[in-house]
């Protein structure tokens, strides 16, 4: 529980510089304790590659005592090591860029509590490195034990195994509230440690984005989203990796003083997107049926769709 | 559909004093919906507005115009309630700033009872703005709770 002295507080001038004083200081603490964390880890692969050679013990591991048998795990040992450290390295690295500080997060919780949802963390990266490379460490058993051989789909899914967790991680892992099924809005905060030049106030920024909507290609989807966009002036793309996104989301731009007001203009618009894009997309499908010429899009669209079903976030 | 307010002057020739102003059965309720979805974007656009600035006084103010009525009595509980807002003295900086200026009175009946009203003796203005904000606003207590009707509905 944080103290009552560490609530932040964004409803005057001076509140706000004692906030962004606070918040500072917990990123710095924050950064220091992942850079530490960060150097352990060099420092123990740098430890194994120099000392390998000499680590027979790591490399001849007995079964039992009376076991005839001596496994050589050399490249088990290694790729746990190597592929544990990498993912560590951009996790820590992604938890510093992240600038969430614990003020912020109980901050956040007790503005969206109060609307009604639960501010949840969903950090799913580490499940599926687990996974995948708890199946990559049984294929380098294997190897290690002479079973099978490398071929190009080990090594394939060794380099999948890697970077699907990372690329999951920078993309995926987020904060959210869930709304209803289907809908949530996901929560990127950002703020500049520097202050801008021709300002004295530090941005404190909150970027909201909706779950995918629909793919970019579905007519009647981007006809609904433009329509919503206006009336609930959303912005029409959100983050550098949302611009290139085949899918359609809403997304809007909060600071902590109307976080409430801001989330509830997202609610909102994915409301009447439940609304009314069924009632679009049967309309469409009416005249489409009555047209043949636009049966190819019919097809991009269902594909899209499906592509969309099995990715969704 | 017509945004600017000059293509609703020229749809309907309200400029043209030679002509007479004909309406009648779709005309009308054209009208009747243009003139609408105006006063619409115009609410819209205060709503914006008033949560640009870092202050709530906007949002204060809207409230009360909402909340206003020749028997209402409002006091600042019910605009904290209003505008969805957990704590009261998220609005101190607002009620004091909007006093300040002259935008609202603040009768205080108790240590702890006050009455809020829009100052409009003052400002004719604010008479517009909160028959605007009346009809055409849905302030966040209300947009919550049909976010909430939506979330239980199947």
């Amino acid at each position: 529980m944080l103290k009552k002295k560490n609530r932040l507080n964004f409803e005057d001038e001076q509140g706000i510089s004692n906030s962004i004083r606070l918040l500072k200081s917990e990123f710095v603490i924050k950064a220091v304790k992942a850079s530490i964390y960060l150097t352990i880890i060099v420092l123990i692969c740098l430890g194994y590659i120099f000392l390998q050679p000499r680590m027979t013990f790591l490399n001849h591991i007995h079964l039992a005592n009376y076991s005839p048998y001596s496994i050589k795990l050399t490249l088990t040992v290694g790729w746990t090591l190597f592929s544990s450290s990498i993912f560590l390295i951009c996790y820590l690295i992604k938890h510093i860029q992240v600038r969430l500080t614990p003020s912020i997060i109980n901050y956040m919780k007790e503005e969206l509590e109060y609307l009604g949802y639960e501010f949840q963390k969903k950090y799913t990266s580490g499940l599926i490195f687990v996974l995948l490379n708890g199946l990559s460490v049984i294929i380098m058993t294997y190897i290690d034990l002479e079973i099978f051989t490398f071929n190009n789909i080990t090594i394939g899914y060794l380099f999948f195994s890697l970077t699907i967790p990372i690329v999951w991680l920078g993309v995926n892992d987020k904060y959210v509230i869930k709304i209803k099924d289907n809908f949530f809005v996901l929560f990127d905060f950002h703020y500049s440690l520097r202050k801008r030049r021709n300002s004295s106030s530090t941005l404190l920024g909150i970027t909201l984005s909706s779950n995918r909507l629909c793919s970019r290609f579905n007519k009647p989807g981007k006809h609904v989203h433009t329509r919503i966009c206006e009336i609930h002036w959303l912005p029409r793309t959100g983050t550098k990796i949302q611009k290139i996104s085949p899918f359609l989301h809403f997304h809007e731009f909060s600071v902590p003083v109307n976080l409430q007001k801001q989330v509830l203009n997202v609610i909102l618009a994915l409301r009447e997107w439940d609304d009314d894009y069924e009632k679009e997309l049967n309309s469409f499908n009416y005249s489409i049926a009555l047209s043949p010429k636009y049966r190819d899009l019919v097809s991009i669209d269902r594909l899209s769709n499906f592509f969309m079903q099995i990715f969704r976030i | 559909m017509i945004n600017l307010f000059q293509d609703f002057v020229k749809k309907y020739e309200l400029d043209d004093f030679k002509k007479k102003l004909e309406l009648n059965g779709t005309t009308k309720l054209d009208f009747y919906n243009e003139l609408n979805t105006f006063m619409e974007k115009v609410c819209r656009i205060f709503d914006k507005l008033t949560n640009i600035a870092s202050l709530r006084g906007g949002q204060v103010m809207m409230s009360i115009a909402k909340l206003m009525s020749p028997d209402a009595v409002i006091n600042k509980t019910d605009i904290k309630n209003n505008l969805n807002i957990d704590r009261l003295d998220k609005l101190w900086h607002a009620f004091e700033y909007l006093e300040k200026e002259n935008y609202i009175t603040i009768e205080q009946k108790t240590s702890k009872f006050h009455i809020v009203k829009l100052n409009e003796d003052d400002n004719p203005d604010l008479t517009l703005f909160r028959e605007i904000v009346q009809t055409y606003w849905e302030s966040p207590q209300e947009s919550s709770e049909k976010t909430k009707d939506w979330r239980l509905k199947e």
